[in-house]
């Protein structure tokens, strides 16, 4: 009986008692359930602004297509209005207008990104060297019509060359090239633009350049094949060589041998002192230029350049005027054979330089007397041979009258070694023995200078021309 | 009578300027070829695949040569200076290229028209040096800043510069796009069977190491399986210094590396020291169509690169895996 009754108490408090156990878990349970149906009302919240948003957004967008389904037929209209505007306009080639951007009216140099900056390069040129004998830094030279041995013992950073190039828009490119030397003032070398696509095939160019009389002289200094320019070239075209502002127009001339000839006309003003307005210097170039075979080539280049030298000496002197003709023959075979270029090649370059100057004196009334033509030689070759792929050897001979002197000449004779550490860093030894024959000022030794040359690069650098 | 006289001599007159302009101008009088001149073989074959009849293509480089390093001839200028269609590699390959452009005066060709094509858009590029946190700078040697661009020596690149080269001459000629269309599908499914064939090749020796001459393989190799686990240049074109060849002869004898492969613009004397002090063998394969003499077209290249590998893995004593 006694376990009847534990029986049914433990019967009867499990049913006092399983409610509120169940109670208490319906409790968590409907928590739960609120939570989850707040977050459930807070996703729809969520859901129902953004649904109101994209609306909004397509509303906006169906507003903007109907405007731009308007526009169209404007931009249509403008479409052929540039294109009437092209057709009327014969200055630039209709093909090279045909799928590009009109010009911009004005000057618009803002907002340019990174990846359309021009190309920037810095071009370091540093010589040691050292000469003998001791006369070749006598002062006592001065005067005499031999330059001064520019490389008496010493150690420099003879040049320092700063180039910017760039497109500049469809139909045109610049170029400039500011050098600094020996730690100077900057001086403008080049700075020029040029129009690649005018009509009937012309390019022109306008600025200060590097004039086209011969090969070597279209060469900035540090990336000539030899340390310095040949005697000739710093004797009638000057010391570091002819850079002038003017302007310059060039041609392919068509043939039916397919020959790449181009005939440049160039109209220059002398920068030195003393020259004025008028003395005008008149420049044509013909370049040729035959493939012999995939090695090899020949360049066959004939310059001319006339100028008025009146005033280039006494701006008293108006009662005649005297003029300075020079002639010039470039001559350059190349052996580079495709398949060995890193290890095997071969240049030799001439150039044959002729000059005919007029000279005389005036009276005391200003009239000419004793007029007479100087008329003066000069030419300088050189052979230079790819030993490895870094090491390439060469020798150079110069000969060179003197435009404003009949009676002296002198010669010089260099070989060199090259060596390239990498595409950017260029080491180079050359020797060199000049000797003068003078009937002015008689020289008894010739000059001899030893010197190393290291030429490095950074940046990018555009191609030189072939 | 006059005005007979007068009728007759235009006549006549006109005649001899159409006949002195054609003779002057054979190539614009009766042009009905697009001439096109691309800077490298592998991209003459190419163009050639997908123009049919319809193009005349000439390349600027020799297959043998280095393709890094072009003298801007003018003779080149003559010939763009014609044509309709210029196709490059890109990728900072060709920077002579820009010189021959300007000289060349024609405005068909420049770079922004339509016949301008760049052969890389799009394709699978290794070695990108513009990586996030990544340096890069000359001490690295002659990189390419936006990737290798040996990049056609992986078949699937070459349906891409396909897809360039397509769409370029359909610009320049769309009366003709159905027949390009269809040149460059027959290219495709060329490639395709093609590729099955070269993988299941090379499928054996998957994962073979070899030492290069230049870095001119990442996509090949990728594509392949084959290891390029050295070079014999220091640095890309970076002439190789005493201490580099001893020590990658220390590292080819230590892995047991059997195969230098170079290409044909490279000297053999360094290759053949290794060769000789390691017993690898030297194995010259072309980078570019008419490398060598062979390798007539792009499916010759690989044809003639997957043969001679096999072919000296075998020798060497690899065994197919």
């Amino acid at each position: 009986m006694r376990k009847v009754f534990i029986y049914l108490y433990f019967i009867t408090s499990f049913f006092i008692f399983m409610p509120e156990i169940v109670l208490a878990n319906q409790d968590t349970l409907s928590q739960e359930v609120k939570e989850l149906k707040s977050l459930i009302m807070e996703m729809k919240n969520d859901y129902e602004t953004r649904i109101n948003d994209m609306q909004m957004k397509i509303v906006k967008l169906e507003e903007q297509k109907s405007v731009e389904a308007d526009e169209t037929p404007l931009e249509k209209e403008l479409e052929l209005l540039f294109k009437d505007k092209e057709d009327q306009v014969d200055i630039i080639d209709q093909q090279a207008v045909s799928s590009v951007p009109a010009a911009p009216e004005g000057f618009t140099g803002v907002g340019t990104f990174q990846n359309l900056m021009m190309d920037i390069s810095v071009i370091g040129d540093s010589i040691a060297n050292v000469t003998w004998p001791e006369k070749s830094i006598d002062t006592g030279r001065a005067g005499s019509p031999f330059a001064e041995n520019e490389f008496a013992d010493r150690i420099s950073l003879r040049e320092v060359e700063l180039g910017l190039q760039g497109v500049l828009d469809p139909y045109a490119r610049t170029d400039f090239f500011i050098t600094f030397e020996d730690g100077g003032a900057p001086t403008i070398e080049e700075g020029y633009i040029t129009w690649l696509y005018l009509p009937f095939g012309l390019q022109a160019k306008t600025g200060i350049f590097r004039t086209n009389f011969g090969k070597m002289n279209r060469t900035h200094r540090p990336e000539i094949d030899q340390m310095d320019y040949p005697r000739p070239i710093k004797n009638f075209l000057g010391e570091e060589g002819q850079s002038e502002p003017g302007i310059s127009i060039s041609k392919l001339l068509p043939n039916p041998w397919d020959i790449y000839s181009e005939l440049t006309g160039e109209m220059l003003t002398p920068s030195e002192d003393g020259a004025k307005g008028r003395d005008q210097v008149y420049l044509a170039h013909l370049k040729n230029f035959f493939a012999l075979t995939l090695s090899s080539s020949i360049e066959l280049g004939f310059s001319f350049q006339t100028r008025d030298i009146s005033d280039t000496d006494n701006t008293t002197l108006t009662k005649r005027n005297f003029r300075q003709t020079m002639e010039g023959v470039d001559l350059t075979f190349r052996w580079d054979p495709p398949g060995q270029k890193l290890y095997k090649s071969f240049i030799w370059q001439t150039e044959f330089f002729a000059s005919q100057r007029e000279a005389g004196s005036f009276d005391d009334d200003g009239i000419t007397e004793d007029v007479k033509d100087i008329n003066s030689l000069g030419f300088y070759t050189f052979g230079e041979y790819q030993l490895t792929r870094r090491l390439f050897a060469g020798l150079r001979f110069d000969y060179s009258q003197f435009p404003t002197n009949d009676k002296d000449s002198e010669w010089s004779i260099s070989p060199y070694l090259t060596f390239w550490q990498s595409e950017f860093t260029r080491l180079r030894l050359e020797y060199s023995h000049k000797e003068r024959n003078s009937v002015t000022m008689p020289v008894e030794e010739g000059d001899n200078a030893l010197t190393l040359q290291a030429t490095f690069t950074i940046g990018s650098h555009r191609p030189h021309p072939f | 009578m006059l005005k007979k006289k007068i009728s007759r001599s235009a006549t006549i007159i006109s005649c001899y300027v159409f006949l002195f302009l054609a003779i002057l101008n054979p190539g614009n009088a009766f042009a009905n070829k697009i001439k096109v001149i691309t800077t490298s073989t592998d991209l003459r074959s190419i163009t050639e695949f997908i123009g049919g009849g319809k193009v005349e293509v000439e390349s600027i480089t020799q297959g043998y040569a280095n393709p890094h390093q072009v003298d801007p001839k003018p003779s080149f200028m003559v010939r763009l200076s014609k044509a309709d269609v210029f196709i490059r590699i890109g990728l900072d390959l060709e920077p002579w290229a820009l010189l021959l452009i300007d000289g060349a005066r024609n405005p068909r060709i420049r770079f922004g028209e339509p016949g301008h094509i760049i052969a890389s858009v799009g394709v699978d590029l290794q070695d990108q040096g513009l990586q996030a946190g990544t340096m890069i700078d000359r001490s690295l040697g002659d990189i390419h800043i936006y990737g290798n661009p040996h990049y056609w020596l992986d078949p699937l690149n070459g349906k891409i510069i396909a897809q360039n080269i397509l769409e370029g001459l359909k610009m320049i000629s769309p009366e003709n796009a159905e027949y390009f269309n269809e040149n460059k599908r027959l290219f495709d499914r060329e490639i395709d069977t093609r590729l099955s064939r070269w993988q299941e090749k090379m499928k054996p020796y998957s994962g073979t190491n070899v030492v290069a001459y230049h870095k001119s393989w990442p996509n090949f190799s990728k594509r392949f399986g084959i290891n390029v686990v050295d070079y014999v240049e220091l640095k890309p074109g970076i002439v190789p210094s005493p201490a580099h060849i001893a020590a990658l002869i220390k590292k080819i004898n230590a892995e047991g590396i059997k195969v230098i492969i170079k290409e044909p613009c490279y000297e053999n004397k360094i290759p053949n020291f290794i060769s000789l002090k390691t017993g690898a063998s030297v194995l010259t394969l072309p980078v570019s169509v008419e490398g060598v003499k062979e390798v007539k077209d792009y499916f010759d290249l690989f044809d003639y690169i997957i043969d001679n590998l096999i072919s000296t893995f075998t020798k060497q004593g690899i065994n197919p895996k």
